[in-house]
């Protein structure tokens, strides 16, 4: 019983050594080849961060910089937030944007349009710098954990094996930390997506009201 | 039964008939996946599964064969471009990303980036020739048109290695900016642009005297710096324009080959990847891995004429004329 919790114990402990190794690294940005040297490092995902989606990489209509924007207009401030969320199935919103265009009856100018894919793009941006900073906290926690594990690897590593329930506890504690630590790393790939889900949404819309400038 | 049978009827049928357009065979990396897009139409025809991540892809001299780096399981899978079947499979090394083939068509050229090594594979027996060890994280490949000499570029090393094609031995290293992606020769042979993703530039490098000759630079009003991320490289033979495919700017720049000067940028779709030339050179197109979907270009007029939505990030692409 005890040989076999022992081995068990150890095959546990090799691959928390490995996890934590792969762990810290990972969290320290050196095991994605693919992320930015001198990135932010809190960054964790294989994309390059872009913190802002610039009008420029999806708009080519009037510079959006030099648009008015209308005054108190409700319709179209809600309009701009249904475009925007990610509840609103973009074929919905596509639908939406040639409603607009053909109530305006001939009054869609491209500044017109222009400003309500700044007014989008800001509340999209808004949407996806939350989402940003929830990756960063997450990365955040999870390098925490690597080190607790690290650390407690290393107490285990030094501890008097005669003080079972110690030494249990000890284990205990660290397998637990490490469950929670593989259970989160399995999301990153979902978490890194949802900035550029925004991103493609970004695209699509402007796309959608490019094709009513011509 | 019937229905089956039917249905092979028809899909040979399809395959009978497409012989005489233009096929455009795109790898969507997370798709797994090959898109078949009629040139003609550009209507999408097929999509066919194929092994995981598949990224670079080459067609044989013939045309016959479309050779496709299936990254994550270590192989090169081949179709057969009538059928659009998958018939075989090469040796690639371990995760080959891009690949490049002679101009004879004898020899492929794999990049493996995990290892650290080219992989040249012999065409005709389907069997590893050799494996050269480069620099870290080996990423871009090209061939000279006459076939002496293969350029690899390392992501890491930010090298750009010339590898004589008969010895297997590094002639050259040329320094670059950071994480070179991609290499193309021109088509004399004199001049070979590779392209730094985090550097954004591409460096235009004297084939003989193996120095860097030009060093070309993007700046696009109102996007980001970090946006323009330089990959695909396309020159026309002729000389007179390049086209650069600029990532997550999602424009394609147009550059006079001559004067070495951006001439226009070009917004296509999201995250532009790789690019290729119809075999007229009058058309040109681009993967975008986040909008899933190709653009067609018009070479003389330098105008986005179309999108056409493929399979899940689309990656690399090649044109075949009947």
């Amino acid at each position: 019983m005890t040989g076999a919790t022992g081995m068990a114990g150890s095959r546990t402990l090799s691959r928390c050594l490995l996890l934590a190794a792969v762990a810290s690294m990972m969290w320290s940005g050196q095991v994605s080849a693919q992320a930015a040297p001198a990135a932010d490092p809190d960054w964790p995902c294989v994309q390059r961060l872009l913190p802002e989606i610039a009008g420029g990489m999806v708009w080519a209509g009037p510079p959006l910089d030099q648009v008015e924007m209308p005054d108190s207009d409700r319709e179209f401030d809600a309009l701009a937030r249904e475009l925007a969320a990610r509840r609103v199935p973009i074929e919905q919103a596509e639908q939406d944007i040639d409603a607009y265009v053909q109530a305006l009856n001939g009054q869609a100018t491209p500044e017109r349009l222009a400003a309500l894919f700044k007014a989008t793009l800001a509340i999209i941006n808004d949407d996806r710098s939350s989402i940003i900073n929830g990756i960063k906290k997450f990365s955040k926690g999870q390098r925490t954990l690597a080190e607790k594990i690290n650390a407690k690897n290393q107490e285990i590593e030094g501890m008097d094996r005669s003080d079972v329930l110690a030494h249990d506890a000890a284990v205990a504690e660290r397998d637990w930390d490490v469950r929670i630590f593989d259970d989160r790393r399995h999301s990153l790939t979902y978490l890194c997506e949802q900035p550029v889900l925004l991103e493609q949404r970004a695209f699509t819309l402007a796309r959608a009201l490019a094709s009513h400038l011509e | 039964m019937q229905r089956s049978l039917l249905l092979a009827t028809a899909l040979t049928a399809l395959a009978a008939s497409h012989a005489d357009a233009r096929t455009i065979f795109v790898s969507n990396e997370k798709g797994n996946s090959i898109s078949i897009v009629d040139g003609d139409t550009l209507e999408l025809l097929k999509e066919v599964p194929v092994g995981q991540r598949p990224r670079g892809i080459v067609l044989g001299k013939d045309g016959k064969h479309l050779y496709i780096c299936a990254s994550d399981d270590d192989t090169i899978e081949i179709m057969d471009t009538s059928s659009f079947e998958i018939v075989g499979t090469m040796p690639s090394g371990p995760d080959p990303e891009l690949m490049v083939i002679s101009p004879d068509g004898s020899t492929i050229y794999v990049a493996n980036e995990d290892d650290n090594l080219v992989t040249v594979v012999d065409v005709a027996s389907a069997s590893i020739k050799s494996e050269i060890p480069v620099g870290v994280e080996p990423e871009g490949m090209a061939v000279s048109p006459d076939g002496k000499t293969v350029v690899n570029t390392s992501e890491t090393t930010n090298m750009a290695h010339f590898i004589d094609a008969e010895s297997h031995e590094i002639t050259g290293n040329v320094l670059v900016d950071q994480r070179p992606r991609f290499a193309s020769f021109s088509a004399d042979g004199g001049e070979v642009w590779v392209s730094s993703e985090i550097g954004g530039t591409v460096s235009v490098i004297d084939s003989e005297k193996r120095e860097v000759t030009h060093r070309i630079t993007f700046a696009i009003p109102g996007v980001p710096d970090e946006a323009i991320q330089p990959v695909g490289i396309s020159i026309l033979d002729d000389h007179s324009k390049a086209y650069v495919a600029l990532g997550p700017s999602n424009r394609i720049a147009v550059i006079d080959a001559q004067t070495y000067d951006v001439i226009d940028y070009l917004l296509v779709g999201q995250r532009v990847w790789q690019l290729a030339f119809s075999p007229d050179q009058k058309t040109l197109y681009s993967t975008n891995g986040v909008s899933n979907d190709i653009s067609v270009i018009d070479v003389d007029a330098d105008k986005v004429l179309k999108s056409v939505a493929v399979g899940r990030f689309p990656w690399g692409v090649v044109v075949l004329d009947p």
